[in-house]
């Protein structure tokens, strides 16, 4: 769809920091990211598919590119950069699911294990360092983790297999040639 | 593996790959990870003003080389079909010309043969009617050279190429056989007058014109 300048600058300032935060979620790199977002939208630019939504198209799209990204890279890659190794079966709002995971998080974990989980996954901290900060041992900081997972692990499931926002993102699925992963 | 992946063994990793519930943990491990990460800080005006270069340099040079395309494309076809056009308008308007025939050995018709018999001359005195005309001799037409026969059996262009050179052989030989029948005609008149004169001479007793004499006698 041939846009102008100045609608595709709407376009792009309005789609571009959601786009960017799924990327981000699933890549774990924000170059890398940002790359993805970049080709997504300048395949937009190039397209000639007429889209009535065309935020739901860049969301399904950039969610493909990094899957298919991640697909390319070895297990052991994977493991490194915590990708996931199972794709998600279903399309979901960045922001809505990281509200759900939050919440989910501040419900089904005790204080300590919250605690931890935050040190560890939003701050980005080793086992080690988690452990000095909050003056216990590692094997603690561990035994903390595992339990959050197992205690998360109910509300894990239904997240990732009924989630669904937007309906009309499948009407543009039929449409647009590089938005399905490849296997 | 939640706290120093990068350090698992092979084996370890199969382990985590094969095992379900190991797996499990890793995705969940891995969603948390996604989801509470802190996210991206995100300057829309720099975003923006770092992407737009790639806009002008991909975008533009597309679209340009999507148009020359297209119009080189256009241009091609169109001057196929003013090829084809014309071409077929050149073959309908041009008549078969000789140079398309093909070379014959003998172009040259033998000259019409006028028997004159002096016995039927006699008998056309004694009954008193007038000499007809000589008899015009066409050449023959079993000459096989000259005639180029169509072939049954060949290509369809061959058929219309070698019929166009039976039409040619034949026109020819037809406006020759005119030629030669006028002149034939003319001679005949000739002889006739010439006859008349003779046979007013030797019957009537007028004297014929001294140049008939000489013209019959051969003298």
């Amino acid at each position: 769809m041939e846009y102008t300048t100045a609608e595709f600058e709407v376009l792009y300032r309005r789609c571009f920091p959601p786009a960017m935060r799924m990327a981000c979620g699933l890549l774990h790199d924000e170059d890398e990211a940002r790359d993805v977002v970049h080709e997504i939208f300048l395949k937009l630019l190039e397209s000639d598919i007429k889209m009535e939504n065309p935020s739901a198209f860049i969301l399904r799209a950039v969610r493909n590119a990094s899957l298919n990204r991640i697909n390319m890279l070895a297990t052991r890659e994977k493991i490194r950069k915590r990708l996931t190794l199972d794709a998600p079966t279903d399309v979901f709002s960045p922001d809505l699911q990281n509200e759900d995971v939050e919440s989910a998080v501040n419900r089904v974990l005790t204080d300590r294990e919250r605690q931890v989980v935050k040190l560890i996954y939003s701050e980005g901290l080793s086992y080690k360092t988690a452990a000095d900060r909050l003056g216990i041992s590692v094997a603690s900081i561990n035994k903390h983790v595992v339990g959050a997972l197992k205690n998360y692990e109910p509300t894990f499931k239904p997240l990732n297999h009924d989630r669904r926002t937007e309906r009309n993102i499948d009407s543009e699925d039929a449409r647009c040639p590089f938005l399905f992963v490849r296997s | 593996m939640l706290d120093a992946p990068s350090s698992l063994s092979d084996h370890e990793l199969s382990l985590i790959e094969n095992d379900p519930e190991m797996r499990e943990i890793y995705e969940i491990s891995s969603c948390l990870s996604g989801a509470l990460a802190p996210g991206p800080e995100i300057d829309i005006t720099q975003e923006w003003e770092r992407f737009r270069p790639r806009i002008r340099k991909r975008y533009v040079w597309m679209r340009w080389m999507t148009r020359v395309a297209a119009v080189f494309l256009g241009v091609v076809a169109l001057s196929g079909i003013i090829g084809v056009c014309v071409d077929r308008k050149i073959n309908e308007d041009t008549p078969p010309v000789i140079s398309r025939v093909a070379p014959t050995e003998k172009m040259e018709q033998p000259a019409p043969v006028v028997s004159i018999a002096s016995a039927s001359a006699d008998s056309c005195a004694t009954s008193g009617s007038p000499l007809l005309p000589a008899e015009v001799v066409h050449p023959s037409r079993s000459s096989s050279h000259h005639r180029v026969k169509a072939k049954s059996g060949v290509k369809k262009t061959e058929a219309e190429a070698e019929a166009e050179e039976i039409d040619i052989d034949e026109y020819l030989r037809i406006q020759q056989a005119r030629i030669d029948n006028d002149i034939a005609m003319q001679n005949a008149k000739i002889y006739e007058d010439e006859f008349e004169s003779m046979i007013q001479l030797m019957y009537v007793g007028e004297a014929p014109d001294k140049s008939v004499i000489c013209r019959v006698t051969m003298q």
